[in-house]
């Protein structure tokens, strides 16, 4: 070998066994977006010390990845050119989570090789910084060469700033601190501050606002008991030193422990029990570390601004925020400097600027300081709320003054009629060049007797054409001039409703109004009580507006920052990602977090509801303890019951006649969860997940140890008793048992049945277990959630450990697994196809992906391309996204980088296809259809169990090392994966459903039985009869040599109808009546073959079904030589005489290159590409070239074309409805009557921003459709444009119309 | 003839019983002490069913008894031990069929065998075939940290008759040391019956010997 080839293969050989300990995609690949920051993203600030006076300042920030935008949210407050090294949290240096070997972090030696690279190359005292600043990074974790360039650089001059200066121990999910002491650190960073220097940090930030215990000594500081919680609030401490040249500051908010929880690293920790990001606190927060950087740059001003407001005499009582009860331990804090309302207007303030430094210019802010909720109340009587405010400003602006200090640097600011509440008063001192010198802000609160006590209206929700009726409580009988008004606006801030209130009482006054084409699911009712001076005092309710309409293609946040939950990152990250098409969030009621609702509802987002987490995994030990040994304590069974009470009465559980415990379920518990579920009917949700990777108690491992109970054994023998038609003998016979009697019945554990020859009777019971216990359980659970929710749909989360045929009409939705790896719409079909199938298609069926791991679906342009579409052609619903600087890593994780500034281009791939299907094809897609030949495929799930007993056959039930609880790989697998290769796509059906005669009743004309070797007799005849009526049934895998109990028969039941084949022949057909029955050698590893492009057995079954059944696919995809091809997946929807066809190409070897393919109809068809929005013509055998990108045609017996618009009235007053009419122009003679199509429509003002809240897509069918537009009582005067967009061909059509005032 | 008789008599006492002297050593560790008496039943697992099926596909035996979805398992192994054997087929109470398998590679004598120590080992065997207990030995690049398998000797091999015979004899692992290349502390090893024998084992214990 010569040289360099060894060397290559040497490098190969490294890479290869180095490759796993790297991220993918590595450092420096544009899909990584470790130690990215643009900094471009604004949002909401001030800029307190921007532009800095002096110049800019020049920093080097050590903050973890995942918070790294914080240091963009102080750039945004302080002049600071930054420089950032990114590590993993708070207690970790460069090892953070990440989770295997294509973990998207940094991870093993690329990560500390990565970090240490930028941080030395970073803190070389080649640079020159003015300060440093340490975000809450344990000293302990910073490696000790990097703590010595950081003092290094202090020594010779840089400032230092550590936020939180703490020693925890490593590790990025601990929080425990050293327990040894550390002289040195303790002498930086623990020193208290002396009071000037507290003062000049300190003094011009109005921290009695906020949620911070101001703390003079450290030894002051008393921690509430473990474990700490997130609603703790911080403390601040100060500390200050020398060190050689440098000044260290240290702004200690004491809140290590908690900080990773709420996403702080240069702010406090911060998380209001009710959830929500309080913009003004989080403001305040950055505007006190950039004073602390000014202070240790020395470039604070040496003399402070001051305001002075002069208190009232009155004794005015401490008000606290009702809004949060006491048990969550939350203080509020609200301004001591309390104004009596009477002394406006015209009220003076002091300012006294120092005149030292010069400033040229002087600007005194007069802000509203909101409430934590979102201040929505455009329209309303404040003429302030209708003044237009600086776009990023937090909270609302009154005024804005500049000043002229006199000789002695006094000037006095005269400020306007307020109304009662929270103000803030900053100042900024500026230079020629509006340069800040100094700024400081002050609060105050403007108080009247007179006050709203209460809003309160009849009902919690509403719905469209509901009135919501209610009342006003005021603190105090109307003065003359007083008066009580009602507004509502929702959550785009368009004002919906104005009116006056009936007087109901001295203090009390009602309110009427009417939900009118709602266009959000909150309207926020203000009450106002007013005076001839303005707004005396207002107080909000959010009102939710019931939507029950889920048929969007959804686009979830799952298990990442969300609105109310993840402090400042929870509204960036969902608005954000609403840019790119996430339009839903999963909702904790589990949790009974009920304001994620609202949170939601604020954001847009849609509630997709986790409301349980239920199974016989109960505490984390559960999953460890001993099966080998029968539980008999857990009864599911029972839990069951008590459910099933409520469900049928409706009424809370009485404790003392269900006293049962099964860990945390217990009747006060469900008793509980009602509460909870009469709260979250206020709001609409696709489905409810009851259950996501939970179990019976060893069913995982396959050492299932649960069933042992009472209740459970008492539930088993009434249906042993059903199933041998109390034949005691006959069940005997069937188990190799002696029972005497049924009360003497029990389960049996596997180990026991091995060894006393009853592997039937485990069978029974395990299946037993499976379907009357476990999913009866969700049947039951439903059925209560349903006296609360009416009409909810529920569903699971994860692996198919159910019985579906039991599934009608419960449990048909879910997130299921699927995805993440190739082939998946083969390999993982049969996750789709069975809550299909059961459910009658009318589940909500979401896919999942996740930023986790760099894994098939994200590794590739195309593949990022075709997932989208692969979940809308499979009948499903949309999909979640999963994580996003959620965990402590070190890179990775995310799908912008890590200062929200930029998408990554994967992400763009994906959220590009998204968008596009939501622009209208997705609805009509959504709502189509399937086309179901009449194909059915047996799938009886106690075949599950039998096949567990037979290890080494040919092919089993189900495949794959989770064969226990998954469905993925098997024979039946293999089947609807042969079926979908020859385009005939199978229904499932049950044992009852064969049983029951339903084959025949829906129609069906052939029968698979791919995997049927338990079989019961009624099934076996009910089969035979089916044949022997004109049906085809096609069987692999020796069917009915078991009985359904799994004990092997001497006699196959079904010999007459299938006769034993060799094995070299593929199949071996019989007479049956007037029908056909076929054993077939082919089915077993189709799955495998389709992937290696070998279609073996494909064409047999495709022969069979069109031989003996007439049944062939309706449209046919051939290659160039005429022969069907069998390595796509063609999804059929109808509505309408709309046909819509998915195609989906397998990423076999042969498809790294395009095939020249024909589509052929059963007859002519208009056919439109929806994805490029091309027309192909109007064929029965369409020419197209087959590469590995996903195609939605539709197809139409007539051509749409050009689209018309017009409207009720060209001009409009706000408050008023237009309806908007159109028509589409159809070529040729065709009906066009019943053909379906979509609409994408958007509003445009004058300034042609889009009015979002009236995007909607709108299905139609024929050539007319209507829609209407409610224009709010807030409408801007002007022109507006309505742009309509054909969903399929693209043409657009527009209209204007005007809005007035009057 | 008696005085030749006497001569054989006295060799044969004085021959080793097989091709290696067995010893005694005062300080010596028992680090394998298998006598196949306690069973038990554990799940078939995923990747056994697959092999499994694979091996009757190729018309070879299973290397276990199976009932269902359990596979009996002589208890200390995790992994497939045999067949258990009593009554008369067995040596001693129980005893385990080997066929076609390699036994104890994962847990069992998992890292059992020092590279240079020594050992003596005592084995009741019989059937058609060779017993062989066998090593794996691999080591790590010192410099690159890659791992290379440096050979599998046969630390004991012994070709049985078809009657129940102990046999005893001492082992060393051979040297395979390679430049560059560092074994571990420890290696690992394994009962090895080929694809055509069958081998019956009881009372199998090996001793470290120390110096």
């Amino acid at each position: 070998m010569c040289y360099s080839r060894l060397l290559l293969f040497t490098c190969c050989i490294v890479l290869w066994f180095a490759a796993p300990a790297m991220a993918t995609p590595p450092f420096g690949d544009p899909n990584q977006p470790y130690d990215r920051i643009p900094g471009t993203l604004k949002t909401s600030h001030t800029p307190w010390a921007r532009p800095l006076h002096g110049g800019k300042l020049k920093g080097l920030f050590i903050c973890p990845y995942n918070n790294s935008r914080e240091v963009v949210e102080l750039a945004q407050r302080l002049d600071v050119d930054y420089t950032v090294i990114m590590n993993a949290a708070h207690s970790a240096w460069s090892v953070g989570y990440s989770e295997g070997d294509r973990a998207t972090p940094l991870q093993g030696p690329e990560a500390r090789n990565v970090l240490d690279m930028l941080a030395r190359r970073r803190l070389s005292l080649g640079h020159r910084y003015d300060v440093i600043v340490i975000a809450k990074v344990s000293w302990l974790v910073i490696p000790e060469h990097i703590r010595e360039l950081i003092l290094a650089h202090v020594n010779r001059g840089t400032g230092l700033v550590y936020v939180t200066p703490n020693r925890m121990k490593q590790g990025w999910n601990k929080t425990a601190l050293a327990e040894d002491n550390d002289p040195e650190f303790t002498k930086l960073f623990e020193q208290p501050a002396n009071d000037t220097t507290f003062q000049r940090v300190t003094t011009g930030i109005p921290l009695v606002i906020m949620p911070l215990k101001v703390l003079r000594r450290l030894d002051d500081y008393r921690p509430l008991p473990k474990p700490r919680h997130q609603w703790q609030q911080a403390s601040l401490y100060i500390s200050s030193s020398q060190h050689g040249q440098g000044r260290i500051l240290g702004i200690d908010y004491l809140d290590e422990a908690i900080a990773k929880r709420t996403n702080s690293s240069l702010s406090p920790s911060y998380q209001h029990p009710l959830g929500d990001h309080d913009e003004v606190i989080y403001d305040f927060s950055h505007a006190l570390l950039a004073r602390g950087i000014l202070w240790a740059t020395d470039r604070i001003s040496p003399q402070a601004i001051s305001v002075s407001i002069s208190r009232s005499a009155k004794d005015i009582p401490s008000f606290t925020d009702e809004a949060v009860t006491s048990g969550k331990k939350w203080r509020s804090n609200q301004p001591n400097v309390i104004v009596e309302r009477d002394a406006f207007p015209d009220f003076p303030v002091i300012i006294k600027v120092p005149l030292e430094s010069k400033p040229t210019r002087v600007v005194a802010t007069l802000r509203q300081r909101l409430s934590w909720m979102r201040d929505n109340v455009k329209g309303g009587p404040s003429s302030a709320a209708d003044a237009s405010q600086p776009e990023l400003l937090p909270s609302r602006l009154i005024q804005q003054t500049q000043l002229s200090p006199d000789a002695n640097g006094h000037a006095t600011l005269s400020l306007p009629m307020l109304a009662r509440g929270v103000y803030l008063l900053d100042v900024q001192t500026l230079d020629a060049g509006d340069g800040v010198i100094d700024f400081a802000s002050t609060s105050f609160f403007v108080h009247d007797d007179q006050r709203v006590i209460e809003v309160k209206t009849d009902k919690d929700h509403y719905q469209d054409g509901n009135a919501i009726r209610g009342t006003v409580v005021v603190a105090e009988a109307l003065a003359a001039g007083q008066s009580v008004l009602i507004t509502a606006n929702d959550t785009w801030g368009r004002l919906v409703h104005t009116s006056t209130t009936k007087p109901a009482g001295p203090k009390s006054f009602e309110f009427e109004i009417t939900v009118k084409q709602p266009l959000s699911e909150l309207w926020d009712v203000h009450a106002w009580i007013v005076d001839d001076r303005g707004v005396i005092d207002r107080k909000t309710l959010p009102v939710p507006i019931l939507n029950n309409s889920f048929d969007e293609y959804l686009f979830m946040l799952i298990f990442a920052p969300t609105p109310g939950r993840s402090n400042w990152k929870g509204a960036l990250h969902a608005r954000q990602l609403r840019k790119y098409g996430i339009n839903s969030a999963y909702v904790y009621l589990i949790y009974a977090q009920h304001e994620l609702y609202f949170h939601n509802a604020r954001e847009h987002l849609r509630n997709v509801v986790y409301a349980e987490h239920a199974g016989e995994v109960v505490t984390p030990s559960d999953n460890v303890r001993d099966f080998s040994v029968e539980e008999t304590e857990y009864d599911l069974a029972e839990v069951s019951r008590m459910v099933r009470r409520v469900a049928e009465t409706g009424k809370k559980l009485d404790p003392e006649e269900f006293p049962y415990r099964m860990g945390h379920f217990t009747a006060q518990w469900i008793n509980g969860k009602i509460d909870d579920y009469k709260l979250a009917a206020r709001f609409g949700s696709p489905f409810y997940t009851l259950t996501g990777e939970n179990y019976l108690l060893g069913e995982f491992k396959g050492l299932e140890n649960s069933g042992f109970a009472p209740t459970a054994t008492r539930r088993f023998q009434e249906w042993c008793r059903q199933q041998f038609k109390n034949d005691l003998t006959a069940l005997n016979r069937e188990w190799n048992s002696d029972f005497k009697r049924w009360e003497d019945i029990r389960g049996i554990m596997l180990k026991e049945a091995v060894e006393r020859d009853q592997l039937p009777r485990w069978v029974d019971f395990r299946y037993f277990m499976r379907s009357r216990v476990f999913s009866q359980f969700f049947i039951d659970w439903t059925d209560m959630v349903r006296r609360f929710i009416p009409d909810a749909r529920t569903g699971r989360v994860g692996h198919d450990h159910h019985d579906f045929t039991r599934y009608r009409r419960h449990m048909a939705s879910s997130k299921l697994y699927i995805g993440q790896e190739e082939f998946s719409e083969w390999r993982h079909a049969l996750t789709v196809e069975l809550p299909q199938s059961f459910g009658n298609d009318e589940g909500f069926l979401m896919a999942p992906q996740s930023m986790i791991r760099w894994q098939h679906d994200l590794e590739t342009r195309t593949n990022r391309q075709r997932w989208p579409w692969m979940v809308l052609m499979q009948g499903l619903d949309g999909f979640d996204w999963e994580r996003g600087l959620n965990a402590p890593t070190l890179g990775g994780e995310h799908c912008f980088t890590p200062d929200y500034s930029e998408p990554l281009p994967y992400f763009s791939d994906i959220s590009n296809e998204v968008l596009q299907i939501q622009r209208g094809i997705g609805k009509l897609t959504m709502q189509a259809k399937p086309e179901r030949p009449r194909v059915a495929m047996l799938w009886a799930p106690y075949n599950h169990y039998i096949s567990r007993c037979l290890p080494f056959e040919d092919n089993s039930f189900s495949g794959t090392w989770m064969y226990n609880i998954s469905v993925v790989g098997g024979a039946v697998s293999d089947a609807l994966s042969m079926m979908n290769s020859i385009q005939i796509r199978p229904t499932m059906v049950g044992p009852e459903d064969i049983k029951s005669g339903e084959l025949q009743r829906r129609g069906f004309k052939v029968l698979l039985l791919p995997y049927n070797k338990g079989m019961s007799i009624e099934e076996a005849n009910a089969i035979r009869e089916f044949a022997d009526a004109g049906g085809l049934v096609i069987a692999d895998n020796s069917p009915a040599t078991h009985s359904q109990h799994g004990r092997r028969l001497k006699k196959p039941l079904l010999s007459d109808l299938f006769r034993p084949i060799d094995k070299d022949k593929a199949s071996s057909v019989t007479a049956i009546g007037k029908g056909h029955a076929a054993l077939v050698n082919v089915i077993n590893d189709y799955t495998d073959r389709l992937e290696k492009d070998d279609f073996h057995g494909a064409n047999v079954m495709a022969n069979l079904l069109a031989e003996h059944a007439n049944i062939r696919p309706t449209i046919r995809i051939e290659d160039s030589d005429g022969r069907p091809r069998r390595d796509t997946l063609v999804r059929i929807h109808r509505s309408g005489s709309t046909t819509i066809v998915g195609l989906l190409r397998a990423q076999t070897p042969k498809a790294e290159h395009p095939a020249r393919s024909t589509l052929r109809l059963m007859e002519g068809q208009h056919i439109w590409d929806a994805r490029t929005q091309t027309y192909l013509g109007m064929t029965d055998a369409l020419k197209i070239s087959l590469d590995q990108q996903p195609r939605l045609l539709v197809l139409m017996p007539s051509n749409p074309g050009a689209m018309t618009l017009s409207t009720s009235a060209s001009t409009l007053i706000r408050g008023s409805s237009l309806a908007v009419k159109g028509s589409v122009s159809f070529a040729g003679n065709a009906d066009v009557e019943s053909i379906d199509q979509a609409l994408h429509i958007r509003v445009f003002d004058s300034d042609d921003k889009e009015l979002e809240w009236f995007r909607q897509n709108l299905i139609f069918r024929g050539h007319q459709f209507q829609f209407e537009l409610p224009i709010s009582l807030s409408a801007e005067p002007g022109r507006y444009r309505v742009v309509a967009e054909h969903a399929i061909t693209g043409s657009r059509s527009e209209t204007v119309f005007d809005v007035t005032e009057k | 003839m008696i005085t030749m008789c006497r001569y054989i008599t006295i060799v044969a006492l004085l021959l080793p019983t097989q091709d290696q002297a067995s010893t005694k050593s005062a300080k010596e560790k028992l680090i394998v002490d298998d006598s196949f008496e306690k069973w038990d039943w554990i799940p078939i697992a995923f990747g056994q069913r697959k092999e499994g099926r694979q091996r009757l596909k190729e018309g070879r035996t299973l290397p276990f008894e199976h009932r269902g979805p359990l596979l009996r398992i002589s208890k200390g192994f995790i992994l497939p031990s045999g067949r258990m054997v009593d009554g008369k087929e067995a040596f001693k109470g129980k005893s385990s069929q080997l066929q076609d398998t390699q036994v104890g590679l994962h847990g069992r004598y998992s890292s059992i065998i020092k590279p240079n120590g020594r050992f003596r080992y005592e084995v009741a065997l019989k059937g058609k075939g060779t017993f062989s207990f066998r090593a794996w030995v691999g080591a790590k690049n010192k410099t690159s940290g890659q791992f290379r398998w440096m050979g599998f000797p046969d630390l004991i091999k012994i070709k049985t008759s078809d009657k129940w015979k102990v046999y005893r004899g001492n082992f060393t692992l051979p040297d395979l040391n390679r430049p560059g290349f560092q074994l571990p502390d420890k290696v690992s090893a394994a009962i090895v019956v080929n694809r055509d024998d069958v081998i019956f084992v009881d009372e199998f214990r090996v001793w470290e010997v120390a110096d």
